[in-house]
């Protein structure tokens, strides 16, 4: 997995490529606990993600209620397998996704 | 090249030579100046010998012709006179005497003078007319004045009592004082005197003495006559003596011509040819060999040598040519050689395109054109693969032939039948024994792969350490039980055992020369350098593994030579068609090889991108939770199984652990519709599974958990 970020003032886009799973999450949690400070927009850019399990999910989850509190949050560019995955988890509900 | 030179330098020297003198311009040369020198102390000598010969015999006439005029004037009675003459000139005052040949002078001595003195002066002088003498007469020698007194003499002119001083007549004075003294009547006493009165020889006689005066009578001779006859003598003397030189050197020039300066420049021109000749290039010369020098010195053993030496020369010319025709061949039977010797070895890779279970890849790289070492696998059956890596002691031929008779042996005894590679090994060892006269060992690590099932029985005679790569892993070594080296002595054991291949597992085996290889600093490559150019790309293919660690090798010992052979063989195994399960330490880590083993699977079942990967999801959370809680909080074994099911067709994975009883079914679904922040993120997982798998079971049985997943594709 690959993390891409880009950050513009206070937005800020991730770029996650490949798998987001038990492996990898702990890599994205990284930066998204330390690095979302003073942050009011906050994308994640899903167009290369292959997959997420729900390890991954937790990162959004945690990363969807900081932002609660400080901004706003969507999730773009997500394929079929992972939209399945957001569905079923009741998360299209909750975050935005485009 | 070098001959080259040596030849050019030749040819400087010879075209230095044509500049100096000829070698019979240098002998003319040395042989003229000897003759005349020779001539002109010959002329000499001669002449000498040939005065002093015609001087002893005009004073002896002299001096017999002094002694007959003695008797002759003692038997006149004219000896008395002197006495007469003697005294007056005793009595005459010094001062008088100073005035001889004053008329004064000449009438002192008058009394003296009477017939018989006239007389005896017309006597002596015809005595000098006949004799051809310059003069002749009676001579007083007074010891005190050392004067000499004439009385009376041929010479009539000359006044009786005349004197003159005896110093004059050079030497003379010393001459007749000594033979005065000594050896008066004895010798022939004359000397050469040359003065006013001419060149003329005076020889004596003594007639009386007392303590005053000797009285003598002296004879001269002229001497010019004498030289004359001398120089006559010389003219011919020399005339006779260059003739003669002249003829002696023209017969030894011509003969030194003949025998040493013919016979130089002959040999010198047999050199020029020589060189001529090995400057194209040709071995064989006769032109010293044709020379025909027999001088009978050593000129000629010098042509013998040099014609012996063109004849060695040649043959020795030509048995290099041979030579080196004969490494020629040697060296292209040398390359047959290393080509069945490679050939020998399975060299197509991929070796068994059919055989999807591994994949196989070898190399060698030998130190020298045909090397000890050597690899080799081969099918023993559909269901074994034996592998062999060996290194023969020693290289080269003798190494390569050992080689292949291991090779062989190896070969038959394993395709015979025989599954344990100890006993195989054991046997070998014997065979090899048997007939090892030449001392020769081989390391051997012989592994038989089980294609089904993934198990590796191996044994290790005297061989490096095998490496072993856990799928997802790193590579490590196996620090096998070693049995001695094969040839060695016989009835050695070897000791079997086993490496359980998991799909994805890697196995390394080489020789000494990848660790053993050396850079200039005398540095080894090393196991750890080893392992960690394979660990770099675990993922590498097994062709790509070795290449891998070919070039760190290549890199680290840089310009260092090549010691050693360098052989690898890497095995992966990819899962036998039986293999449906891989066992391997639950951590989040193995995740990705657990994957890659089910996703395998599933690709062969050209199973769909979405099941895949809802299965892969459903891994990931699953085998998670198992490296997560089972073991909790050490780490044990996961198992996963992969089967499939037809009608519908349906992948079913099953889960098992040791750890502690635990059914992730036991709990409610989460609530999908809560906000995010009343979410909890417990059971989303599982939830997750159930949602995206077909079905999903648990049983605790045998003190394993046993979860099973069904997804129809």
């Amino acid at each position: 997995m690959i993390i891409e970020k880009q950050v513009t003032d206070s937005a800020m886009t991730i770029k996650v490529i490949g798998r987001l799973d038990s492996v990898t999450s702990p890599q994205l949690e990284e930066v998204t606990s330390k690095e979302l400070e003073g942050i009011t927009d906050l994308t994640f850019d899903f167009s290369e993600l292959e997959y997420i399990s729900s390890a991954g999910l937790r990162v959004i989850l945690i990363s969807q209620k900081t932002m609660n509190n400080q901004g706003k949050m969507r999730v773009t560019g997500i394929n079929q397998e992972v939209r399945d995955i957001f569905e079923v988890t009741g998360f299209v509900d909750i975050i935005d996704v485009e | 090249m070098s001959v080259l030179m040596t030849i050019e330098n030749i040819t400087d020297k010879v075209n230095n030579q044509k500049k100096k003198k000829s070698l019979s311009t240098k002998m003319f040369t040395i042989i003229l100046l000897f003759s005349l020198v020779l001539s002109v102390a010959a002329i000499l000598f001669g002449f000498n010998l040939y005065s002093t010969a015609v001087y002893n015999q005009y004073a002896g006439i002299a001096n017999n012709i002094s002694r007959t005029s003695a008797i002759v004037i003692t038997e006149q009675d004219a000896l008395h006179y002197w006495k007469d003459v003697y005294n007056i000139y005793r009595i005459t005052p010094e001062e008088v005497h100073q005035t001889k040949g004053s008329q004064t002078y000449r009438l002192l001595y008058s009394p003296v003078i009477d017939r018989n003195l006239v007389n005896m002066q017309i006597m002596l002088s015809k005595i000098a007319k006949e004799n051809k003498l310059m003069k002749i007469g009676l001579t007083i020698f007074d010891k005190e004045s050392r004067r000499l007194i004439n009385v009376y003499s041929s010479d009539r002119s000359e006044p009786v009592g005349n004197w003159y001083p005896a110093a004059s007549r050079r030497s003379s004075n010393i001459i007749i004082h000594r033979q005065a003294e000594t050896q008066w009547d004895t010798d022939l006493p004359y000397m050469l005197v040359r003065d006013d009165n001419g060149y003329y020889c005076t020889s004596w006689t003594r007639v009386a003495e007392d303590e005053d005066t000797i009285v003598m009578v002296m004879t001269d001779v002229d001497m010019y006559m004498v030289d004359d006859d001398a120089k006559a003598f010389l003219v011919q003397f020399v005339l006779l003596l260059a003739t003669l030189t002249l003829g002696v050197f023209l017969i030894i020039s011509r003969r030194l011509k003949k025998k040493v300066v013919q016979p130089i420049e002959d040999m010198n021109q047999a050199a020029k040819n020589y060189i001529a000749d090995k400057a194209d290039g040709l071995p064989d010369s006769y032109h010293f060999q044709k020379l025909e020098i027999h001088t009978n010195d050593e000129i000629e053993s010098l042509a013998d040598t040099f014609a012996d030496m063109e004849k060695q020369i040649s043959e020795y010319l030509n048995n290099l040519t041979r030579a080196a025709t004969e490494k020629e061949r040697i060296r292209s039977e040398l390359n047959l050689a290393a080509q069945i010797q490679r050939s020998s070895l399975p060299s197509v890779f991929p070796p068994y395109p059919d055989i999807r279970e591994f994949d196989i890849y070898a190399s060698v790289d030998p130190a020298k054109e045909v090397g000890g070492d050597f690899y080799d696998f081969f099918l023993i059956d559909d269901d074994h693969l034996a592998m062999v890596v060996a290194d023969v002691s020693g290289k080269g031929i003798p190494a390569a032939l050992f080689m292949m008779a291991c090779k062989i042996v190896i070969n038959d005894l394993a395709t015979l039948g025989i599954t344990d590679p100890a006993e195989i090994l054991y046997k070998v060892n014997n065979r090899i024994v048997k007939n090892n006269t030449l001392d020769m060992f081989v390391t051997v690590w012989l592994g038989i792969l089980q294609i089904s099932t993934g198990k590796i029985l191996a044994a290790n005679g005297g061989h490096e350490y095998p490496c072993l790569m856990r799928a997802g892993k790193k590579f490590e070594m196996i620090k096998d039980r070693h049995g001695l080296v094969l040839g060695g002595m016989e009835n050695v054991n070897y000791y079997t055992y086993e490496i359980q291949m998991n799909p994805g597992d890697v196995l390394f085996t080489y020789s000494d020369g990848v660790p053993e290889s050396t850079n200039t600093s005398n540095q080894l490559f090393g196991n750890d350098r080893m392992l960690n150019s394979l660990n770099n790309d675990t993922a590498a293919s097994v062709r790509q593994l070795t290449l891998n660690v070919k070039k760190d090798i290549d890199a680290f010992v840089q310009e260092a030579p090549q010691f050693d052979d360098i052989t690898m063989l890497a095995l992966r195994y990819n899962g036998g068609d039986n293999m449906n399960e891989m066992t391997v330490e639950a951590i989040i880590d193995n995740i990705p090889a657990v994957t890659a083993f089910v996703d395998e699977k599933l690709e062969a079942l050209n199973c769909p991108m979405r099941a895949e990967t809802q299965i892969d999801v459903a891994i990931d959370e699953l085998f998670s939770n198992i490296a997560k809680y089972a073991y909790h909080p050490d780490t044990g074994p996961a198992t996963v199984r992969v089967e499939v099911e037809n009608d519908p067709l349906a992948v079913v994975i099953t889960f098992i652990d040791n750890g502690i009883p635990y059914d992730p079914l036991s709990h409610n679904d989460p609530d999908t519709t809560l906000s995010a922040e009343a979410r909890s993120i417990g059971g989303l997982g599982i939830y997750l599974v159930k949602k995206t798998m077909d079905d999903i079971t648990y049983e605790y049985k045998n003190g394993q958990n046993i979860l099973r997943i069904k997804k129809e594709i």
